[in-house]
């Protein structure tokens, strides 16, 4: 087995901290109501298929539209559809079908899943994938012949599963795959491990519509043992194994080659513009998207749910979610319906004696989940609470700083074994910048934050911004994150992009995103364009 | 406990009428005793713990060996030079802070300490004040303060406290631990008769120097920590040296009689302190990486120049001072270089 070590310039490690997810995954609650989205902000929603009043079954579609590029909207629970309603998302307000739950765990099998699932043709395993939802599970959408990405099936180059590690909390994945253990525990027997096994198969049904494809695990280095577990599951359903003996199955279903790629934990190495130049060697070109390149990405999770989707026909109605963060008593990892507001999920792990931010996914560039009611969709994998720390520490500068995370190396937590601490407070006070330059060394996308802030900050937004490559920035946050004056970085760059936007001064290239194809449709939240 | 106190006596005498003009004095001792409550706006949700006064104090702490030394081998003159320059500059930092009713600025507290370690050790007191209120006023406060200033305010101080007291700056140098007044510095000697200082003496500091430069183990340990928290640019420093080193040693087997040997060098006079306290000031210095290289090449070619041909013994103040003038320039070239400009 060989697995490649891919790095990349810049970035910022994040080691460490206090309030990690335990590897306990708790089992799913039904919530009493949960909320469906049928359109993302600003785009058109799907032709529904239920009215008020009708009762459903988890895993009934409740809308789908073939022809546009989307994915069909599953209702995650049985009940009784309420009505429509506006209701809050992390991009603001959207268009959601409210459904009561009845309490009951069962849910709508999708016809036609098999054990066995390479006696299926390609065509219905596409089929099997789209009707359960498991389309949506990458966020460019697995492409199917019923449009469920912008990307045809036969188009995709690189089918990539992900789990870079490089968020302050993330999701742990000895939690994901040892719960697919029947004792709850991942076999240490050195055969690979159920869910290891299950994931390969899984990769195997997507190479198996994805003919074009080559297949990458890239996981974080300190994933590294469940990288080398995986690789090992790889290499025995290539050889036709489900584990015990070669040859169970017949050709067709057989793994192809994988490439094992060990990146570098470094915060941001999971995104498309970090990724796809360190990894797969294929530039992103200004203004592209992971999609258009050809390259579908998807997480362990994905990976697994793709498995049970074909072989069981489990509609995609459930995520795991971590948690993590020293605003949590108890930082572990939930089994959670789709659709369930965040408050609810959320409320019994909280520390009751901790004032908390809430924030999806990445402490660096997450949304803020400031709305209790914002519903769980497929895009969480982790929900952070971030003490909201108010009280002034006391001579803060001659504080050896045992928990202190800082790009610079001037505290004693590079020394010592302590979980550092994660919160909001900023650590210090505005002033102007000094060129210290740690902006310019942490940028991922190879820009300068603090040449693009001394035009911002004095209001001159012209081409000059154009020229200096503002539209390069990702943010990702890191330059708001390391700089020592406490300039928000970041969030000028944003906003000199934006209204460069409303003065017409983006580039060509972005502009050619609009193409027939493109018409970037959130596949996950399953509305079209 | 002493930390709730402190923020309920710090918002007393914000609130107190008297002590009204005299709010940013306040404010800079709050911000200095208490740290900050304030919470991020959005994301990033999570800062660094980086913030100004840590990142000057770290300098500081990179500049005790040479403080301490200055001490020790120089006795309680020199602890009353580092306050005088202290006490001056403070009062022209709180003035102009009083007036444009902004905080006080932390990197005076570099300043203030690198100023007196860069005199000789005899210079008197009333010299160090005018130097330093010279340097503060005219090196940063006219350009607006912190972050914008375009040379090193402690060398401004320097050059024209040289040019104006000639005979006390550059006259009479003492050695460590000793009383006896003499003319010559080990560049100076050099320069006179071609003897070279013992490299172990120049390491130790058994020789006649500016104050801080002297104890040349302490700086280097000092700049390497520099280097190593990340607060010090290592590309400003070790070019610079490494210029200095490979200038000198062909300018030596070229011509040995104006150039003296590159170890010699690179352990006689300011070089090491300039090259890692002064040089790599990240205001007056370049801050595009190779605006930072080109400076350490240009600081280290002037230096051996001025050194070997010019009026002077020692070059390294001007070669920065020189540099830092160029900085501005050399960061448009590497960043026009890099976005070539749209055209005419």
């Amino acid at each position: 087995m060989r697995i490649r070590n891919k790095t990349f310039a810049g970035g910022h490690r994040f080691l460490g901290f206090a309030g990690q997810p335990r590897p306990r995954v708790l089992p799913p609650r039904i919530p009493e109501r949960v909320a469906v989205i049928l359109a993302a902000p600003g785009l058109d929603e799907l032709p529904l298929r239920v009215e008020d009043g009708d009762a459903v079954a988890a895993g009934q579609i409740l809308a789908r539209d073939d022809t546009a590029v989307c994915t069909p909207v599953l209702s995650p629970v049985s009940g009784l559809v309420e009505t429509s309603a506006s209701i809050p998302t992390t991009r603001g307000p959207a268009k959601a079908l409210l459904i009561r739950a009845d309490g009951s765990r069962e849910c709508k099998a999708v016809r036609g899943a098999a054990q066995q699932w390479w006696d299926l043709d390609p065509r219905e395993l596409e089929e099997l994938l789209y009707r359960s939802g498991a389309a949506a599970l990458s966020p460019q959408g697995i492409p199917t012949r019923f449009a469920s990405s912008v990307l045809a099936p036969q188009d995709v180059r690189h089918l990539v599963v992900l789990e870079a590690h490089d968020e302050v909390f993330n999701p742990d994945l000895s939690a994901i795959l040892g719960e697919r253990e029947p004792e709850g525990v991942p076999d240490r027997s050195g055969r690979a491990p159920r869910g290891s096994a299950e994931a390969a198969q899984g990769l195997a049904i997507l190479a198996r519509i994805m003919p074009q494809a080559r297949l990458h695990l890239v996981f974080g280095r300190p994933l590294k043992d469940a990288m080398c577990c995986l690789g090992r599951a790889c290499e025995a359903a290539a050889e036709g194994s489900l584990g015990s003996a070669a040859g169970e199955i017949p050709a067709q279903g057989r793994l192809g080659t994988v490439d094992l790629v060990a990146v570098s934990p470094k915060y941001p190495a999971h995104h498309e513009a970090v990724l796809l130049p360190a990894v797969l060697d294929t530039a992103l070109p200004y203004g592209s998207s992971a999609a258009e390149q050809g390259v579908v990405t998807l997480d362990l999770q994905g990976l697994l749910q793709v498995f049970d989707a074909v072989t069981r026909g489990l509609p995609v109605v459930e995520r795991i979610v971590a948690l993590g963060g020293a605003g949590f008593a108890r930082p572990l990892h939930v089994r959670t319906r789709l659709g369930t507001p965040v408050g609810e999920l959320v409320s019994e792990y909280l520390d009751r004696a901790v004032e908390e931010r809430l924030v999806l996914n990445s402490a660096l560039n997450g949304a803020a989940l400031s709305d209790p009611a914002i519903p769980v969709d497929l895009s969480f994998r982790t929900i952070l609470a971030l003490p909201e720390e108010r009280e002034e520490p006391l001579l803060p500068f001659a504080r050896p700083g045992f928990r202190s995370d800082s790009y610079s190396r001037t505290f004693a937590a590079l020394a010592v074994p302590f979980a550092k601490s994660a919160d909001t407070n900023l650590h210090g006070e505005h002033r102007p910048c000094i060129a210290c330059g740690y902006c310019e060394e942490v940028c991922p996308v190879r820009i300068l934050p603090y040449l693009l802030h001394r035009y911002i900050h004095r209001d001159i937004i012209d081409e000059n911004l154009v020229r200096f490559e503002i539209f390069k920035c990702i943010d990702c946050g890191l330059c708001s994150y390391v700089c020592t004056s406490k300039i928000p970085l970041a969030t000028q760059i944003k906003e000199g992009k934006d209204r460069l936007k409303a003065e017409g001064l983006e580039p060509a290239s972005l502009d050619a995103k609009a193409g027939p194809r493109s018409g970037r449709a959130d596949a996950r939240s399953g509305a079209r364009s | 406990m002493i930390r709730k106190t402190a923020a309920r006596v710090f918002s007393g005498l914000k609130r107190a009428r008297l002590l009204r003009p005299v709010r940013s004095i306040v404010e800079t001792l709050e911000g200095i005793v208490l740290g900050s409550r304030e919470l991020t706006a959005g994301a990033p949700h999570m800062r660094d713990h980086i913030e100004i006064k840590r990142y000057m104090s770290t300098v500081i702490i990179a500049m005790l060996p040479s403080t301490v030394a200055a001490i020790i081998f120089f006795g309680w003159w020199a602890v009353w030079m580092i306050l005088t320059s202290y006490v001056v500059g403070g009062i022209v930092e709180v003035a102009f802070a009083l007036v444009r009713k902004k905080e006080i600025e932390e990197g005076f507290l570099v300043t203030g300490l690198i100023f007196p370690l860069i005199l000789p050790p005899t210079t008197p007191l009333w010299i160090v004040a005018v130097g330093i209120a010279f340097g503060t006023m005219f090196g940063k406060e006219v350009f607006g303060g912190t972050g914008r200033n375009v040379f090193n305010p402690a060398l401004v101080g320097r050059v024209f406290i040289t040019i104006a007291f000639p005979e006390a700056m550059s006259a009479t140098w003492r050695a460590p631990f000793s009383d006896a007044i003499t003319t010559a510095t080990p560049l100076s000697i050099y320069r006179g008769s071609g003897t070279l200082t013992p490299l172990a003496d120049l390491l130790l500091g058994q020789v006649p120097g500016c104050m801080g430069e002297v104890f040349r183990i302490g700086i280097i340990l000092g700049g390497l920590f520099l280097i190593a928290t990340r607060v010090g640019s290592w590309r400003t420093s070790l070019v610079y040296l490494a210029t200095v080193g490979v200038f000198a040693w062909v300018g030596n087997a070229l011509a040995p009689q104006a150039f003296a040997p590159p170890l010699f060098q690179l352990l006689a006079g300011g070089l090491l302190f300039g090259a890692f306290y002064m040089a790599t000031d990240p205001v007056s210095s370049p801050t595009t990486k190779a605006g930072k290289i080109v400076f350490g090449v240009g600081a280290g070619v002037l230096t051996v120049l001025i050194r070997s041909f010019s009026g002077f013994t020692e070059g390294v103040m001007f070669s920065i001072l020189v540099m830092n003038a160029f900085s501005p320039l050399l960061d448009n070239l590497v960043i026009n270089r890099r976005y070539k400009p749209a055209g005419p």
